[in-house]
């Protein structure tokens, strides 16, 4: 091939590309792979809720709170990572974070300790599994 | 295993039979793993459909009257099974996968699940499917639901059914063939047209791509409607340059399965049905005849089980919570900025996209042998890159009217939506720099 011809110099471009492309690889997709703590990376998404799936197999949609909701679920990424875990854990039941008080069975995953016992007395559940003092089952009161 | 093994030799036993008496290409291969998924993705939904709580024993059903037909047919029309020469050979090929394969090893390793959407959206839909029994019908009106067709839940459901366990390696593997069927496109679609080499290198090129690697891996439903969009250029050209019905019904059938992966496949397909029409109404009629029926029954089947699906259950195409439809958005010169400069910062010239937005550059500016500046694009060709630019304007006013961050939004999708394109781009760039053949 002569050297100086389109296609070997297109060949020479590219194949500095290719050299250039696997070097920038071999930083960037560790980087980018690990970047997330383990705990999201390894272990089953939402497998702190797995206990209460037993409780949850034959409820369609249960309500979902948690003190880090602040009227948008886009906008936090925790609330968003934590709801869509648990989603994934307890799925075919759904979730409803929106209207939460709607439904019998309502999960409270707290961030802060027992914050589900105000909301809980108001609107009128009762505990029926606590997994620890931040993730609670309830259900409504008879 | 069996799942996607069955998946392959339903899409194989098709293809095969639409050949006739012609001698199966290497190309053939690949082109039968995306149909394979794509049936077997809708086999999944019509057996959720049609059986409820007894999804399962309807899918076996289902499943077993398809092999049997297939079957039957086999023994009444006796297709050839003689294979052309895979050129590149087959270890050329192999060794290609190798850094594909150590990639994606690693990911999966380190991620078994998959990134945020893959567990959270895609895979999580397909868990849902899995694990319910009568009532699946709420899935569709979940808060994170109103987007994005199923093809790749069915096809998840699909294997986890066969495999009897909600596994990882499930759709593991399967975005693993994928982005091996998507390589195996780009490598002998060209070889046919730029020789053994160049295809070669395009393929080394297209897997050193950092973005594409990765994204590849992510388990998300990107690698198929990149997957699905190259396919259906490739039938196309197939078609083209020797009208059958196997390669005009492949290509509706991908054009249908593009429209059912994602939202920007139902975007796609909607222009590229608009642009073919006027590049099929100027060929051959006899040309314009068989492309036309297969094309507009295919994706007119396909289009309508998407509206009836979502009308149905009132699912709105764009969701009104994340757009804004004020005019006064698109004079907000200020939100313009930031989309060209996010662009231009993140995607062009950053290394995670290896150089493609040069290359196109040079593609740009290259001057054919023996020809005038600029070279002249066939009309194929031409009408691909003006989908490609299209599709570009319209979702640059989906961002223009997003509602919600916009810097967050496009940080997490800017990228996603060129890589559906890198296949494509890089096998017209590659056809074109290295033999300027209008098509």
């Amino acid at each position: 091939m002569n050297i100086t011809s389109r296609d070997a110099l297109i060949t020479i471009v590219v194949a500095v590309l290719i050299v250039n492309n696997f070097i920038v690889q071999t930083i960037f997709i560790p980087k980018i792979t690990l970047s997330w703590p383990i705990e999201f990376r390894i272990l089953p998404p939402g497998y702190r809720l797995q206990p209460l799936r037993d409780f949850l197999r034959a409820v369609p949609i249960a309500g979902y709170y948690t003190d880090s909701y602040q009227g948008n679920y886009w906008e936090n990424p925790k609330t968003t990572l934590y709801l869509q875990g648990a989603q994934y854990a307890l799925s075919p039941t759904l979730l409803d974070i929106e209207h939460c008080f709607k439904y019998d069975y309502v999960l409270f995953d707290c961030h802060q300790p027992e914050c589900f016992v105000l909301p809980m007395k108001k609107n009128g559940y009762q505990i029926i599994y606590a997994l620890n003092d931040r993730i609670v089952l309830a259900h409504r009161k008879q | 295993m069996i799942g996607l093994v069955l998946s392959f030799l339903i899409g194989f036993g098709v293809l095969r039979l639409l050949s006739g008496k012609n001698v199966f290409r290497p190309l053939d291969f690949f082109l039968s793993l995306g149909l394979g998924v794509g049936i077997a993705s809708q086999v999944m939904f019509y057996a959720i459909l049609m059986g409820g709580q007894h999804k399962h024993e309807v899918l076996v059903f289902l499943t077993f009257i398809i092999i049997f037909f297939l079957g039957a047919l086999f023994l009444k029309k006796k297709p050839s099974f003689h294979c052309e020469p895979f050129t590149p050979s087959i270890i050329s090929f192999l060794i290609l996968l190798l850094p594909l394969g150590i990639v994606q090893i690693f990911i999966y390793l380190n991620k078994p699940w998959g990134d945020w959407d893959a567990w959270s959206l895609w895979n999580f839909r397909a868990n849902f499917l899995f694990r319910s029994l009568s009532d699946w019908l709420p899935i569709y009106h979940h808060v994170v639901q109103g987007k994005h067709p199923w093809l790749l839940p069915h096809y998840i459901a699909w294997g986890w059914f066969w495999d009897g366990n909600e596994t990882t390696w499930v759709p593991a593997v399967t975005a693993f063939l994928m982005s091996c069927a998507t390589l195996g496109l780009v490598v002998y679609a060209l070889a046919s047209s730029v020789g053994r080499r160049p295809a070669l290198l395009a393929g080394l090129y297209l897997i050193s791509i950092p973005y594409f690697n990765w994204h590849a891996a992510s388990q998300y439903a990107s690698i198929f409607l990149a997957f699905f969009l190259l396919g259906s250029l490739v039938a196309l050209r197939e078609y083209l340059k020797e009208p059958s019905l196997k390669y005009a019904a492949l290509a509706g059938a991908y054009f249908a399965f593009l429209a059912n992966t994602k939202d920007e496949g139902v975007v796609l397909v909607v222009l590229m049905a608009l642009l073919l029409y006027t590049f099929f109404k100027k060929q051959h009629k006899d040309h314009q005849k068989c492309f036309l029926s297969v094309f507009i029954s295919l994706i007119g089947m396909f289009i309508l089980t998407e509206i009836f699906m979502r009308s149905s259950l009132g699912i709105p195409f764009v969701e009104g919570k994340y757009y804004g439809w004020d005019a006064a958005m698109i004079f907000d010169t200020r939100r313009w900025q930031g989309l060209v400069e996010y662009v231009w910062q993140n995607v062009v010239f950053h290394p995670s996209m290896g150089g493609l937005f040069f290359l196109l550059l040079l593609f740009a500016l290259s001057k054919a042998d023996n020809q005038g500046w600029p070279f002249k694009l066939g009309r194929l060709q031409g009408a691909f890159l003006k989908v490609i630019g299209l599709f570009f304007i319209v979702f640059s006013f989906l961002y223009i009217f997003v509602t919600t961050n916009l810097e967050w939004r496009m940080m997490v999708t800017v990228h996603r939506v060129f890589f559906i394109f890198l296949p494509t781009l890089v096998y017209l760039i590659f056809g074109v720099l290295y033999k300027n053949e209008e098509w």
